[in-house]
């Protein structure tokens, strides 16, 4: 009986030292994902996704032509010329086959790196500087086209030279094309599964403690269970739009069934309510997550289709001598059939149900936190969103009404100037 | 990689990086960009609601005012945008005298705001502001896009103060231009309950990335490799801003309006149906009896013809002009082809409909007015 009682004291004991250790991690965690999630508290509490952001990090570039320019024009930028100097130095080495540099892309990112590290990032904000920012980062995918197309061209100097080529060159050819056009997408819609996925596996698996143990217990076997996610993989890249949607479906049972019911299962101990929120938060956090990873994952085998077309519309084109304007072309015959594919994916029910699912699941997250952030707040003087809401509410019917009140009165008032106007002796 | 193939790239890459060098001075030069090149007056203003007013040009004056409607998503100033492109100009030089309907910019607060406020409530009060001041008893309306939806619910309940309705893309048959224009596809697929209690107020980001996923290629990336073109031209650079602000001036959308707007109409087509309700009225679209011109862009991609075509035959109007131009929904207001033929085809048609018959007609408004008063 006494052993009884003790292990049941144990096991308490156990129970309310996993949920002290559970709650601060969460709470951790809590903050990584505000942080990683576009639906976190921005500043307006609304989703922070730029589009432009897919693209960032080439404003620094700026600096560089900022430093390359001459003297004269932008005198505020002294010691440009030496730099420049040196950075065309290294490209000219680099064109002349010295082992040990590398190619344009990266030459190009070396110049940014560079800049940044000399003048920093430059200061101001303004219209024209935002367009400026939105013209460079396209510039950086117009340069990566560039890139890729160098390569392709030098890859088959028959096409460069506007040969035919042999069936066994086009099955190079393509093989080599697939796996560049690859990194290429990836840049532009992220790899998958999506990092914010992989990191909440980690975020999981990686402290130690009786807590995160629990948690990875429940977390392994939703990934054993998914064995089906090589052959998925394998459909992907092919270029099997319906398999992202199972992707995101696979990921979403499985949780569910496993680490989902960890976190809607009932706790205890002092924090129990707050527990709970937390809980119901990092499951909707999973979900949304699992809702990005999907329509990412479905973008990117659409990404496939558009290759293979623009390989396809690649192999006709035939320049008779690589120009300055033969790079522009292709980039054009990228840009059309990419999107000509995606306009068509767009269209497609997969696209528009994986995209409704990752809206719902992003505001069912924000619903979360907002209960978390409303839950705190109630300890505090500081009004919660719900106050707020029912402050606006408040305030509408005040105007309403008011407004109505004006509208009587100034009816009322031509009643009355009538009724004088009526009984004056002139009338 | 070969030298030749090299070396075309480099010459490129070279190319490129000396457009952005020239354009960048320029565009970091400026700061902003104006919204809107005609002055106006402010002449009414209730919340953040604002009536602005445009006096015409020229000895002759129409008689009936124009009172523009836009949408409340993006800006009014897009039919002001530029000099050579504004629509307001073109139609002040005619002599019609406008009034613009500056809707604001919601926040948090006007979550609560319902369409009932916008139509019955702000567009109303601005009418009559409207009609007192020129002494009319019915004036001219030209709703646009959004706009066009709200001035054609407001016509069809108050007719006896429209004298003529003109409607530029206006979204009637939201169900028409399904498998035409995403937009008409993806909207009704929104959950605007969940959106509206979670948020509030519909962020004008949030359908910005819509508007940019319609063409994402052409609209995120290739626009600006081809502004990298003209950056050193200060001219294109100065018209390319102005557009880019006002495509990115996006206002927040008041909650329950917005979420009556796609419940009822987007996913519902309740207003082809007869079955829309404002404010408890139900709104007959065989009640506008006035002329009506009903204008559209055959390429439009935002509301596809299909969804504007149809008011022409659900009106009660015995004089409705119909007109598809060939351009696209922003070309209807900036195009130079639209412009050369849609202002002037307003105008024209707003003078043929407000001209002496209306000047005895205003006479005789004011005696009405003045007779109803004693």
């Amino acid at each position: 009986m006494e052993e009884r009682a003790e292990a049941q004291k144990d096991f308490l004991q156990q129970w309310v030292d996993m949920q002290e250790k559970l709650w601060k991690e969460s709470m951790a965690m809590g903050e990584k994902m505000l942080a990683a999630t576009p639906f976190g508290a921005g500043a307006k509490g609304m989703p922070e996704f730029n589009p432009f952001d897919l693209f960032k990090g080439y404003f620094d570039l700026v600096s560089f032509w900022s430093k390359a320019l001459p003297p004269a024009s932008v005198p505020q930028m002294p010691g440009m010329v030496p730099s420049f100097t040196q950075l065309y130095e290294t490209w000219m080495k680099w064109w002349q086959g010295e082992k040990g540099l590398a190619g344009p892309g990266t030459w190009y990112e070396e110049f940014t790196n560079r800049l940044k590290k000399t003048f920093g990032d430059k200061a101001g904000e303004g219209l024209g500087l935002t367009v400026f920012k939105r013209v460079t980062s396209s510039a950086e995918i117009y340069f990566d086209v560039l890139d890729f197309w160098a390569k392709t061209l030098s890859a088959s100097p028959d096409i460069a030279a506007g040969k035919p080529l042999a069936p066994e060159k086009v099955k190079e050819l393509h093989d080599q094309w697939m796996r560049n056009y690859r990194s290429l997408m990836e840049s532009l819609w992220g790899s998958a599964p999506s990092a914010e996925m992989q990191d909440l596996f980690k975020a999981l698996a990686g402290p130690p403690g009786a807590g995160a143990e629990s948690a990875w217990a429940v977390l392994a076997p939703t990934l054993a269970n998914m064995t089906q996610l090589p052959g998925i993989f394998q459909r992907l890249a092919k270029g099997d739009k319906a398999a992202a949607a199972e992707l995101g479906g696979l990921f979403a049972k499985n949780y569910e069934e496993t680490m989902g019911k960890a976190l809607l299962a009932p706790t205890i101990g002092y924090f129990r309510e707050f527990q709970e929120r937390i809980n119901k938060a990092i499951y909707a956090y999973g979900q949304y997550t699992n809702g990005k990873a999907a329509f990412l994952s479905f973008l990117q085998s659409a990404g496939v289709t558009a290759a293979e077309k623009v390989f396809q519309r690649f192999i006709e084109f035939t320049p008779k001598e690589i120009t300055p304007e033969t790079y522009k072309e292709l980039y054009k015959l990228w840009c059309n059939t990419n999107e000509e594919v995606y306009q068509e994916v767009s269209r497609s029910k997969e696209f528009v149900d994986l995209a409704k699912q990752m809206v719902e699941q992003g505001l069912l997250l924000r619903k979360e936190l907002d209960e978390i952030s409303d839950h705190v707040l109630k300890f505090t003087n500081f009004p919660s969103k719900k106050d707020m809401d029912e402050i606006y509410l408040a305030i509408y019917e005040t105007k309403r009404d008011l407004r109505e009140a004006r509208k009587r009165v100034t009816e009322l008032e031509k009643q009355v100037a009538m009724q004088k106007a009526a009984s004056s002796p002139s009338a | 990689m070969s030298e030749n193939t090299l070396g075309a790239m480099l010459k490129e890459v070279a190319r490129v990086e000396e457009k952005l060098l020239k354009g960048y001075q320029n565009l970091l030069e400026i700061k902003d960009v104006e919204s809107g090149v005609t002055p106006a007056e402010l002449v009414y203003q209730e919340d953040k609601f604002k009536l602005l007013h445009y006096k015409p040009e020229g000895p002759d004056v129409c008689p009936v005012p124009l009172l523009v409607v836009y949408a409340l998503v993006n800006r009014q100033y897009m039919m002001d945008v530029e000099e050579g492109l504004s629509l307001f100009r073109k139609l002040l030089g005619k002599g019609i005298e406008l009034y613009v309907i500056d809707w604001g910019y919601p926040t948090k607060i006007d979550k609560y705001l319902t369409m009932e406020d916008h139509i019955l409530g702000y567009l109303n009060n601005c009418v009559d502001l409207v009609r007192d001041r020129s002494g009319c008893d019915k004036i001219n309306m030209l709703g646009i896009c959004q706009g066009g939806s709200f001035s054609v619910i407001y016509a069809a309940l108050f007719p006896e103060k429209v004298k003529n309705l003109a409607v530029m893309v206006a979204p009637i048959d939201f169900h028409a231009g399904r498998g035409k224009g995403l937009l008409m596809d993806w909207i009704p697929l929104l959950n605007p309950d969940l959106m509206v209690d979670v948020m509030g107020t519909v962020p004008g980001e949030f359908l910005n990335l819509g508007f940019l996923w319609l063409k994402p290629f052409a609209l995120i990336i290739d626009k600006y490799v081809g502004l990298a073109e003209r950056l050193d031209n200060a001219t294109a650079l100065k018209s390319f801003l102005r557009m880019e602000k006002w495509i990115f001036d996006s206002p927040d959308q008041a909650g329950e309006t917005f979420r009556k707007y796609v419940k009822e109409l987007f996913r519902d087509n309740q207003l082809i149906k007869g079955e829309f309700t404002l404010g408890g009225r139900k709104v007959d679209l065989k009640n506008i009896t006035m002329p009506v011109l009903n204008m559209f862009g055959e390429h439009d991609h935002l509301v596809p013809p299909e969804c504007s075509r149809p008011l022409s035959d659900l009106v009660g109007s015995q004089d409705v002009t119909t007109i598809c131009y060939p351009v696209g929904h922003i070309g209807m207001y900036v195009s130079s082809k639209a412009q050369k033929e849609m202002s002037p085809t307003l105008a024209q048609w707003l003078l043929d409909r407000s001209g002496k018959a209306s000047a005895t007609e205003k006479g005789a408004g004011k005696a009405k007015k003045a007779k109803k008063d004693s």
